[in-house]
């Protein structure tokens, strides 16, 4: 996490330069005097810059505050298969949106829950699929049955 | 005497199998949420909210306070059981609970903490009961320039602004508030930060950014916390749940004494049930004749910010109904569940939707009274829950969350916002950044701009109509002394030392 929080206020920064440009074009003041739509964005933005900034530099240098509880992180929780599981699961995440469209949401969604509890929560495929069969039914029912929730259905619901 | 007969006509409205069902389902995924390491009142409300889209206004504000309230309840038990707080609120149970388990106690430090947060739930809801109505008249004095001055008082006080190192907690209140931004502005007509995409045109939903920061981040952290569970089994003797009435009873004085106290810390923005128990904690140590047995077992370290913990929900209440303002993360959440019902929090809202509010009062009390039996003779039952739900939680979360959003607008895009909202949470969430404060810039930015517009269009662009006008004074005077107080205490502190 340490190696990671360079990178993470960087990426910051860059995303509060960009509204920052974008705030500066819009008008701080209306033509009747009164305040412009930009009035609240700029401040907001030249602001975050100014904070984001510091931060920045704050961890370039080394003096963060979040260092002491990275560190222990780093020894404790996040290890690699901590992070394989996270990034498995972020995108089997982004699979199961596509599939939505063509297998319909409840089953992607059944599928999705049965593929992480076997491969990140490593719990057996009989449970698996059990839980996972068990919450399709659950959402079918509260989410098509009693909600009439307009979802994607594909192939399937 | 209006304020029972409202009251009544409340519990009239709501003694219906439909209500009280949601009303139970609410408590009971509350307690549960409580209970569980990591999750909470806010990430459960944030969670579930979007399933209460298409409900009865009613059930859903059953099921969404009920949450509330089972959350206060449930951070106990494993606290009690595992000395591992289930929310923050619930830390200091730990100080007395686990010891009592250790002792062997654990099924008398369950229900001495829930009859505690039993009295003290009770007591806040009878203040919210008596308050609201002198506090609506008060508020109906209030125009744009004093919503102005409230709102930032709102946000300075509840953000975390006044901490000790307030800077992260600033640079989240302005992203929030940045967030808030993005979308069509409603004077201009015209677009701010939408830099070519045509769905950010209605703006980004505060529901979007909840779900994602607080719900799909609490996946990806649940995935390096793998807290032992089993240390749960076989803890609790079912005989042991049912002491001595007199044994319950010894610390009466003290869950009064400390409901009082919780209810009117709760009523103040930003003070919160976390402070609340670590200062119900000191006073009743403080005032115990054996201060020497706090932290080893004392039954008064238990009682007393568990009542304390619980009244703060009546007390949290009272500014949102009236004010219209959260005092806290959950509240802020309530307040968008409000207005995505339809409902609009304010010293207008017991005019237009009073019987809905007062049938939500009575639900309080009912789903006090339900929690009080679930949590003595179930309690067995939820320690097994949280022993086995825990591996499964993590996919039924973000299965929740996928459909919850994309019912908001029926929008992929949404989903998609709200995976990128949760994987910043996560990072946020590591480097210590404080979460609430950013979804509250959310929430109270576009009313905050919208109450600093009204002002100037009602002064002709005069900025000094914030501080001619007296409430509205008082209140930007009490902002700025909470937010400096915190600096001033430094250098004070600094000068003595040197």
């Amino acid at each position: 996490m340490k190696r990671i929080e360079p990178w993470f206020a960087s990426v910051m920064l860059l995303v509060i330069i960009a509204f920052s440009v974008r705030s500066l074009q819009y008008d701080f003041l209306s033509n009747d005097g009164l305040i412009g739509k930009g009035f609240f964005p700029t401040i907001f933005c030249i602001s975050l810059l100014v904070l984001v900034g510091f931060y920045t530099w704050k961890v370039f240098i080394g003096k963060s505050n979040s260092d002491s509880d990275t560190e222990k992180d780093l020894g404790n929780l996040i290890t690699k298969k901590v992070v394989s599981k996270q990034l498995v699961f972020l995108f089997s995440l982004i699979l199961c949106i596509i599939a939505m469209e063509f297998l319909g949401t409840i089953v992607s969604l059944g599928i999705f829950i049965v593929i992480m509890l076997k491969y990140v929560e490593s719990i057996s495929w009989l449970k698996s699929i059990s839980i996972g069969a068990g919450t399709t039914i659950c959402l079918f029912l509260i989410f098509i049955q009693w909600l009439n929730a307009t979802l994607p259905r594909g192939l399937f619901f | 005497m209006q304020e029972l007969q409202l009251l009544i006509s409340g519990f009239a409205a709501i003694m219906q199998p439909a209500a009280i069902f949601w009303c139970f389902i609410g408590i009971t995924l509350g307690t549960l949420a409580g209970a569980l390491p990591g999750l909470g009142s806010v990430t459960a409300i944030a969670i579930l909210l979007p399933i209460t889209f298409g409900m009865d206004p009613v059930h859903a504000l059953l099921l969404l306070t009920g949450i509330y309230q089972g959350a206060m309840y449930g951070g106990r038990i494993s606290s009690i059981l595992l000395n591992i707080p289930g929310d923050a609120p619930a830390v200091v149970s730990t100080f007395d609970g686990y010891p009592l388990t250790k002792q062997g106690k654990a099924g008398y430090a369950l229900t001495l903490s829930a009859l505690a947060s039993f009295i003290g739930g009770i007591i806040g809801i009878i203040g919210l009961v008596f308050l609201t109505q002198p506090v609506t008249k008060l508020a109906l004095m209030f125009g744009a320039p004093e919503y102005f001055a409230l709102m930032l008082l709102a946000l300075i006080a509840t953000s975390g602004l006044t901490e000790k190192k307030p800077f992260k907690s600033i640079i989240m209140v302005l992203i929030g508030l940045m967030i808030s931004t993005i979308g069509v502005d409603i004077v201009s007509g015209t677009e701010r930060f939408t830099f070519g995409i045509l769905e950010l045109w209605s703006g980004i939903g505060f529901v979007v950014v909840a779900v994602g920061v607080f719900g799909l981040s609490e996946v990806f952290v649940r995935m390096e916390n793998q807290v032992d569970m089993e240390k749960l089994k076989s803890k609790i003797p079912f005989s042991e749940l049912f002491p001595k009435i007199s044994e319950m009873f010894k610390d009466f004085w003290t869950m009064l004494r400390s409901s009082i106290i919780g209810f009117i810390i709760g009523i103040l923005p930003g003070a919160g049930a976390t402070i609340t128990t670590f200062m119900v904690y000191d006073i009743e140590k403080k005032l115990s004749k054996k201060p020497e047995e706090f932290g080893k077992g004392a039954s008064k370290g238990l009682s007393g910010p568990e009542a304390a913990n619980n009244a703060t929900v009546g007390g949290a209440l009272i500014p949102l109904f009236t004010l219209g303002i959260p005092g806290s993360g959950t509240t802020a959440i309530l307040l968008g569940a409000f207005m995505m019902l339809g409902l609009q929090p304010g010293p207008r809202l017991f005019e237009t939707s009073g019987d809905i509010i007062w049938a939500t009062i009575a639900g309080l009390f009912v789903a006090n009274i339900l929690l009080l039996i679930l949590n003595t003779v179930f309690v067995p039952v939820f320690s097994i829950m949280i022993q086995k739900a825990d591996a499964y939680l993590g996919p039924i979360i973000a299965a929740l969350c996928i459909i919850g959003i994309y019912m908001l607008n029926n929008s992929m895009f949404d989903v998609g916002l709200m995976i990128l909202f949760g994987v910043i949470g996560y990072f946020f969430r590591k480097f210590n950044f404080p979460l609430a404060a950013m979804v509250l810039g959310v929430i109270l930015g576009p009313m905050l701009e919208e109450n600093f517009r009204q002002s100037l269009m009602m002064s002709s662009g005069d900025f000094s109509v914030f501080f001619t006008r007296p409430i509205a004074l008082v209140l930007i005077i009490i902002s700025f002394i909470i937010l400096f107080l915190p600096i001033f205490k430094n250098i004070i502190g600094r000068m003595r030392t040197n």
